[in-house]
């Protein structure tokens, strides 16, 4: 049996959720595994993985703007970031010389790696989408990344090759030879299972992501949702409150559910309404889910590019929640041009390939 | 100190270094063409302002170049 420390990100609940798979299949391995990580990330990984042992390891202060113009604060924030990471390494030599390790994963902690341990990184971006303004930027990112990926000996993508079923497209693709020479394409890794159930629901609107935006999404598809027919759940994604607010017959607002709970709704639902969030749209690639909507958050232009790609490439429709529509964008997005994503492998398949052709060769010696 | 954060705090400071550049570049040619119009020299702030145009268009095609090339 072997110790692997993991380590995701709580930027949202994506990086944790996305590990979900990768640790059960780690324990049904006979491995023991150690989670590092703070906030909802680590209260997640607690709740389904009880039996783990859990370590609080802060991470990385992270700003969103109420504006659109979230790039200029995030970019003033990095010394803060810097400052963080440089006590990441610290703590995480304290962690290391408590217990030994024969494996470290980071989902995206860029301090989490150790020269004596072999590391992996796991990440969904190896180049990062700018607007065209700030290109220097964009091509000097690719380089640091190269850098930063030479500390790994792999670097995990949950993503296809980038092929035509690249489903996070440009970002996926690695930049410089060190990071080409370390990277493996596992394929969507979610902790979203499909389940044999009617689609009775023709609509499920998922309000989600970092605050103010959040809120500013709300109030936006709350004024329009009555526009639209059908059955309809709105799911507000705030935990502060969870009473029911409604529960009329045609629409139900829900302010809070659980995994388990979210995952239903998504199986039962014909059209999803959700921010362009990469983990929303590994879901929505592992359910099979042909017709929904995507309402990037502004600013950030990861969410951007991905619904531009998916535009161009005829999967998905999407629109900036300043100009949304809801009845006339739906129409849209239910057009047959929009074919949806193309079939894939799914997290089974692949966090059992990901165990053989990476974990196992540290793992079982 | 750990390399990365070396690392990291060279690429910030080069970061903040080219953005003080660029706007005391700024500074400096707006300040230019300021004077050259008070004075009446209306050539110089005809060239200043086909500088600047030809400066900017040269730096967006490089990266319209770029991203359709798929570099970046």
């Amino acid at each position: 049996m072997s110790h692997v420390l993991v380590s995701p990100l709580n930027w949202g609940l994506g990086h944790a959720t996305r590990d979900i798979p990768v640790i059960k299949n780690l324990l049904g391995h006979g491995h023991e595994v150690t989670i590092a990580a703070c906030g909802n990330a680590r209260s997640v990984l607690e709740q389904e993985f009880p039996g783990c042992r859990s370590i609080d390891f802060p991470d990385y202060p992270l700003s969103f703007s109420a504006s659109r113009f979230f790039l200029p604060k995030f970019f003033a924030s990095f010394p803060l970031v810097l400052k963080a990471i440089s006590d990441e390494r610290k703590r995480l030599e304290h962690i290391l010389a408590q217990d030994p390790y024969d494996l470290i994963i980071s989902d995206n902690r860029l301090g989490v790696y150790s020269p004596d341990i072999p590391s992996v990184f796991i990440t969904h971006q190896l180049h990062y989408h700018l607007p065209l303004v700030f290109w220097p930027a964009e091509l000097l990112a690719v380089e640091l990344n190269g850098f930063h990926h030479g500390k790994y000996r792999h670097i995990i993508v949950p993503d296809n090759p980038p092929t035509q079923t690249s489903l996070a497209g440009k970002l996926s693709r690695p930049g410089t030879d060190v990071t080409r020479k370390r990277v493996f394409f596992s394929g969507i890794l979610t902790s979203t299972r499909k389940r044999n159930r009617e689609e009775d629901l023709d609509y499920l609107v998922m309000v989600s992501g970092p605050e103010p935006q959040r809120t500013h999404l709300e109030k936006i598809l709350l004024d329009q949702i009555h526009g639209i027919e059908g059955r309809c759940v709105v799911l507000l994604g705030s935990p502060q409150d969870h009473s029911l607010l409604d529960q009329s017959d045609v629409c139900r607002i829900i302010q809070y559910a659980s995994t388990g709970e979210k995952e239903e709704l998504m199986n039962r639902a014909k059209f999803i309404v959700c921010r362009s969030g990469y983990t929303s749209m590994m879901e929505i690639a592992e359910l099979g889910k042909r017709h929904a909507l995507f309402i990037p958050t502004p600013g950030q232009t990861e969410q951007e590019y991905l619904s531009w790609y998916y535009g161009k490439k005829g999967w998905f429709h999407s629109q900036n929640q300043y100009h949304l529509d809801l009845p006339y964008d739906i129409r849209v997005a239910r057009q047959p041009r929009y074919t949806g994503f193309p079939d894939i492998p799914k997290t089974e398949e692949n966090v059992l390939r990901l165990y053989e052709k990476v974990f196992a060769q540290y793992l079982e010696r | 100190m750990d390399d990365l954060v070396v690392a990291g705090a060279l690429g910030l400071i080069g970061l903040y270094l080219l953005a003080v550049i660029l706007l005391f570049a700024i500074y400096t040619v707006a300040w230019l063409m300021y004077r050259s119009f008070v004075a009446g020299n209306f050539g110089v702030v005809l060239d200043g302002i086909l500088g600047t145009l030809i400066v900017i268009s040269l730096y967006m095609a490089i990266g319209f170049w770029l991203r359709k090339t798929d570099h970046i």
